[in-house]
């Protein structure tokens, strides 16, 4: 007899976290029948039509969870399912949890029904199921929505709103960032890049290019725009560029290879002048939008082409800032401090960039 | 006693939409209580609307607040067309009615001797629709003011509390068992009224939420001034069943034990034996029998002639003898307890039950009062017959096909103390508890050969060979190793036919039916090397080609009666001699009071290969139909704590003529279903399973298990077996670990008492919360919800929708329970979940009648 109604219903929820991942997963009930029944100690019989009604039932509890889901807090509240709380936190911790792969196509694209639409591409390449790249996409939206306007850290933000762990709340805040600043991610050139470098690129500039905590108006989503103002003096820079040269190549001759050394003396004009210009056009929106293309295109390309190796660029980079404020050039403290603020962000980008 | 009821609406949440084009929502409240209505004002477009109204006061006599729940309605205002219904809540106003002298209360200065606690009912309660169930919650608190009023001709009964815990609370001694009283209320099914044609379901459904409440506040009532009447102070063991008797209307049942309790007192309150005299004056003034109508006929009327009863299969037929003992419990000896204080029952005979055949027409309660009359003295004279002075852990049961209904009354024969039940004599050392299964009557003054043996514990009293009773297993009775579920399922085939055609066609099948399922729990019992059932169940189900009988129990060994017969010798053992009684003319002879008695005299050898051994369970779990769980000390377990309490609701069409066999093994596959759910959780006890069939619609079978999760653990100190008893276990679980399946391998528990209190609401059908302590009883609650749907396919199917309701009417007992200030809800019953569906309509309806006590447990040691 196939039932019409096999339920069961308990007082407290019990959720199995190895059906409830197969579920957030985007498998369809046939599919983790067959996955669950696949893992389980095979020993009765009819053990598939157990297997089959003990994750339909699951599935059912998850589905009439699900809209809570969407409002973690409200999961607390209703009265609908009792859930203890360590219960909970498992339901929302795993419906927020991302792949990185999906989240790396999702960044930078319009957060629109019709992109929504378009998930089934990024499920091919992926070899995510369609069905856990909408939920994906729907939590960043959701989320981004509900904190894009609000005041405050964003990280807390979302922390508060969704309940998420610290780890994950920093990586839906970085998501957010992204979003908000509209930083170009998608053009050929940058599509090497995983969605671990760019969160943590992003985090780096949320750390130091944003106001800094404890103003008034502080808020990680919004970049300092004094401090982007402020960067265009290092301009300045470029007509020392000899002085620079000398105190960068005697500091970082002893650490570098003879070979790179001579092709860094050789080319250093170049390099100290996309580090240079990048710098002076963040103040201009559509500069900004293209950090990432212009790091990739004007620093990282040609370091490519010359055979850098992780250590040159490190000593380079270390060597550059430093040598930068031995220079009189820069002398009012803000430049020095915009200085800094620039070149820490920029070292931290270009060494996560620069894939070997 | 009239009373103030006093309410106050605080706030919305979570409303739904109910204004598309603004997305909002205009609540308002409609508080309404008897015939008085309150409205709030308008809360514009807020899905959480603040309302903070004033105080809304009922000024109501008390017996109108037992019968009336208070109805709590939001609305959607709307200008220019009719407002909209969002949803209800209905409270019930009894806990407020709760008599303090029965407090337990954490603050014993607190409880003064008759005064009538104020508290208040207050909280976030889901709003629930039928149509849509849960929208969202409304916070409200109600608050009661009695004036004292001892007019003895009241109608009213506040004070008397229920329990529906099947053993004497927490907290309270059992001063005097006054006996039986049950009331039974008939009323118009508002589904079946002409007006149903005419106006939307959820009017309907609404309709008859609201008079489901009522009756269940209006039976309350009336059993509360019964037991006024008795001079006792609360009802135990009350069970509650609404009886759908379709176009006939719908009935609705309580039965209890009315009782005198006094709270363990702790020696702090001086006037603690005022409490019971309080209500003990009553009982010496004089009873009105015009105010008090009872629902039952005159019983005066003794019984003539010979009696005769079922018990362990065989006939006895003993002349009357009357029993003194017998005034002592009213009219009926019975008790609705299946767990009795030690030394209260002195001996168990054995079941005893009585069924009737009834064609249903426009009858009132008299004519139903009646047909329970009769079938209440069958059951007492069976009682009798066995020299049994009472019938202990006594329920009925009904089940209706069209216009033919078949009630059953049943219980254990047995004979008790006095009813005064002062002491608590401690069990002396040295008694090995087996008296109680002692038979109570002379050998030789049965007609018939029996077989009696020598009790194999004390050597003097007698025993029967095996024995079945309905109650749970007696204290410090020795139980020898093994325990496990045993049912029976007989599904007889019967023509499909009309009105008294159909009434007779049943009542011939019926006998045959007990007979199979007798037959069938005897050989299952011998095939488990047990000899005795605890906790036995027997219900009926009638359809309309099918009439299908189930019994579930616990098989145990006890150590008095003699040694289990292996399967082998079984065949042996019954043709010698296995008498089977039924007086097959019973239902046919509505007016006779003196039955005659025939007997069937049946040898079955070829029944010995209908035995299908019931699966047993996997590794890890103990299993019963009892509160205790006869096995677990047995393997060095101990209950710790609670886990789940669980519902499993299985339906499917059947083929038109489905087979015992199909059904027992549908059944077996529901149990391996919970086993397998219940995998993460072992060592753990499934305790107090309570199975339902039901025949909802032609050719459907509804099956309902109910039970309760709990976590074993090992016992710190173990206990010293005899080395050999041992042995044979390990044996036997080496050698059962073949069949069964093995979800998991065996583990240490992971169980631990809870430490502090445990998150929400717990909900168990037990008496008791393991590892916890019951602090107060805070009233009796009993929820009747309709859920309809149209849509089905739309959301997610019939799974979903029954799946949904179950966990929506779960919702709303715990944030009711919450409301009253209490924790956990024991006793737990499901009487009534009925499903239908019409899958062309894409249409489906189901009820549900849950029940319990609210109650506040503590945790700490």
């Amino acid at each position: 007899m196939i039932p019409d109604v096999d339920v069961f219903i308990s007082n407290y929820t019990i959720v199995d976290p190895e059906v409830y991942k197969l579920w957030v997963d985007g498998y369809t009930a046939d599919e983790a029948v067959e996955v669950v029944h696949r893992n389980v100690f095979k020993n009765a019989e009819c053990t598939l039509e157990l297997v089959r009604s003990d994750v339909f039932d699951h599935y059912r509890t998850y589905d009439l969870l699900e809209k809570m889901l969407h409002n973690p807090p409200k999961l607390a509240e209703q009265l609908h399912f009792q859930i203890e709380p360590l219960t909970r936190q498992l339901l929302i911790e795993k419906y927020y949890e991302f792949d990185d792969n999906v989240i790396r196509e999702i960044l930078g694209k319009k957060l629109t029904s019709r992109y929504r639409k378009d998930l089934d591409e990024v499920s091919d390449k992926t070899g995510v199921c369609l069905k856990s790249c909408r939920r994906q996409f729907d939590n960043v939206k959701r989320i981004f929505k509900a904190v894009e306007d609000l005041q405050g850290s964003v990280i807390q933000n979302i922390r508060n709103l969704y309940l998420l762990p610290e780890e994950l709340a920093k990586k839906y805040g970085a998501v957010v960032f992204m979003a908000c600043l509209r930083f170009e991610t998608n053009k050929r050139k940058l599509l090497y890049l995983t969605f671990d470098d760019f969160y943590e690129c992003a985090s780096a500039i949320m750390h130091h290019w944003t106001y800094p905590s404890g103003t008034w108006d502080h808020d990680d989503i919004d970049l300092d725009r004094e401090f982007l103002l402020e960067l265009r003096e290092i301009r300045a820079l470029m007509e020392k560029e000899k002085e620079l040269k000398h105190l960068v190549c005697s500091k970082i001759k002893s650490q570098m290879l003879d070979k790179a050394y001579h092709e860094l003396e050789y080319n250093f004009r170049i390099y100290s002048r996309s580090l240079i210009s990048i710098g002076c056009n963040l103040h201009r929106n559509r500069d900004l939008k293209d950090l990432f293309l212009d790091l990739v295109e004007k620093c990282i390309e040609p370091w490519k082409q010359v055979n850098w190796t992780q250590n040159d660029l490190k000593a380079f980079l270390g060597a550059y800032k430093v040598g930068a404020l031995q220079l009189d050039t820069l002398r009012d403290a803000d430049v020095k401090q915009a200085w800094e603020r620039y070149m820490m962000v920029l070292t931290c980008c270009l060494l996560r960039m620069y894939h070997n | 006693m009239p009373g103030k009821l006093k309410v106050k609406i605080i706030a919305g949440r979570n409303l739904p939409v109910m204004d598309r084009s603004s997305d909002t929502t205009d609540a308002f409240v409609e508080i309404k209580l008897g015939s008085t209505t309150y409205k709030t004002d308008v809360c514009r477009k807020s899905l959480n609307p603040q309302w903070n109204s004033d105080w809304y006061k009922f000024e109501m006599e008390d017996s109108e607040l037992q019968d009336e729940p208070l109805q709590i309605r939001l609305m959607d205002y709307d200008t220019y067309s009719a407002n909209d219904a969002i949803g209800k809540v209905y409270l019930n106003l009894n806990p407020l009615l709760l008599p303090s002298s029965l407090a337990v209360s954490h603050d014993p200065s607190s409880c003064s001797a008759s005064s009538v606690k104020g508290i208040s009912i207050n909280g976030w309660l889901p709003v629930y629709d039928t149509m849509h169930g849960i929208r969202g919650e409304v916070s409200i608190v109600v608050k009661l003011e009695l004036f004292e009023d001892f007019n003895k001709f009241r109608q009213s009964s506040c004070g008397i509390q229920f329990f529906s815990s099947n053993f004497i609370p927490e907290g309270y001694t059992l001063k005097t068992v006054h006996g039986f009283v049950e009331e039974l209320v008939f009323a118009d099914d508002p589904e079946y009224q002409w007006i149903d044609k005419i106006r939307t379901p959820r009017s309907t459904n609404e309709a008859r939420q609201t008079l489901f409440f009522k009756l269940n506040g209006e039976v309350k009532r009336k059993i509360g001034l019964k037991v006024l009447d008795l001079g006792a102070n609360a009802v135990v063991g009350y069970r509650q069943c609404f009886d759908l008797e379709g176009e006939c209307g719908v009935v609705v049942r309580g039965l209890g034990t009315a009782v005198t309790l006094d709270v363990t007192s702790i020696p702090t309150s001086p006037d603690s034996s005022g409490k019971t005299l309080a209500p003990r004056e009553k009982e010496n003034g004089e009873k009105d029998p015009i105010c008090r109508r009872s629902s039952d006929s005159d019983i005066s009327v003794t019984p003539r002639g010979n009696s005769l009863s079922i018990e362990k299969g065989k006939l006895h037929i003993t002349p009357q003898r009357p029993l003194d003992s017998f005034d002592m419990v009213g009219d009926y000896p019975f008790l609705t307890l299946t767990k009795y204080p030690p030394g209260f029952v002195q001996h168990v005979a054995g079941m005893v039950s009585a069924r009737g055949v009834k064609l249903l027409g426009v009858d009132e309660a008299e004519t139903r009062d009646s047909w329970w009359t009769e079938l209440r003295l069958e059951v007492r004279s069976h009682a009798r017959a066995l020299s049994c002075n009472a019938v202990i852990a006594y329920t009925e049961h009904t089940t209706v096909c069209e216009d033919v209904c078949i009630l059953s009354a049943s219980g254990t024969a047995a004979v008790i103390d006095h009813k005064d039940y002062e002491v608590v004599p401690m069990l002396s050392p040295d008694a090995n508890g087996c008296k109680v299964y002692h038979v109570p009557y002379n050998e030789i003054s049965h007609p018939f050969k029996m077989k009696l043996a020598k009790c194999s514990q004390c050597k003097k009293g007698k025993v029967g060979e095996v024995l079945m009773t309905s109650a749970e297993l007696m204290d410090g009775v020795k139980v020898i190793h093994k325990s496990g579920l045993i049912q029976a399922i007989v599904c007889r085939h019967k023509r499909e036919c009309k009105g008294e055609l159909n009434a007779k066609e049943v009542s011939d099948a019926l006998p045959f039916l007990e007979y199979e399922l007798h037959t069938q729990l005897m050989h299952k019992l011998s095939a488990a090397g047990a000899n005795a059932i605890v906790g036995l169940r027997v219900e009926l189900c009638l359809g309309e080609r099918v009439l299908i009988g189930h019994a579930t129990g616990t098989a145990v060994t006890l150590a008095a009666l003699p040694a289990p017969t292996s399967p082998i010798d079984l065949e042996e053992a019954h043709s010698s001699d296995d008498d089977e009684c039924e007086d097959l003319l019973k239902e046919l002879e509505l007016s006779s009071g003196n039955k005659d008695t025939c007997l069937l005299e049946i040898s079955d050898n070829g029944a010995a290969n209908n035995i299908t051994i019931i699966g047993a369970p996997p590794d890890g779990y103990l299993v019963s139909t009892t509160q205790c769980i006869p096995g677990a000390i047995d393997q060095g377990l101990t209950p710790v704590r609670n886990l789940q309490m669980f519902t499993q609701l299985w339906k499917a069409r059947m083929c038109p003529l489905p087979s015992s066999a199909t059904i027992s093994a549908q059944f077996n596959r529901l149990l391996q279903g919970v086993y397998f759910k219940l995998r993460g959780m072992t060592p753990c006890a499934l305790v107090n399973l309570r199975f339902k069939i039901d025949i909802p619609q032609q050719d459907d079978l509804q099956i309902s298990v109910v039970g309760m999760v709990v976590g074993l653990a090992e016992s710190e100190k173990k206990i010293d077996n005899n080395e050999d008893g041992k042995m044979e276990r390990l044996v036997e679980e080496s050698s059962s670990k073949n069949s069964t399946p093995i979800y998991r391998p065996v583990r240490k528990s992971i169980h631990t008492p809870p430490k502090e209190q445990r998150y929400g609401v717990d909900v168990t059908p037990l008496h008791y919360v393991a590892g916890g302590k019951i602090v107060s009883y805070l009233g009796n609650l009993n929820f009747f919800f309709i859920r309809e749907s149209s849509c089905i396919r739309e959301t997610g199917g019939l799974s979903a929708f029954s799946h949904g309701f179950v966990a929506e009417v779960l919702a709303i007992v715990r944030a009711h329970v919450t409301a009253i200030g209490g924790n956990a809800l024991v006793s737990y019953t499901m009487s009534e979940c009925h499903l239908t569906n019409n899958a062309h309509k894409n249409q489906a309806q189901c009820l549900l009648n849950v029940g319990g006590d609210a109650v506040f447990v503590s945790y700490s040691e």
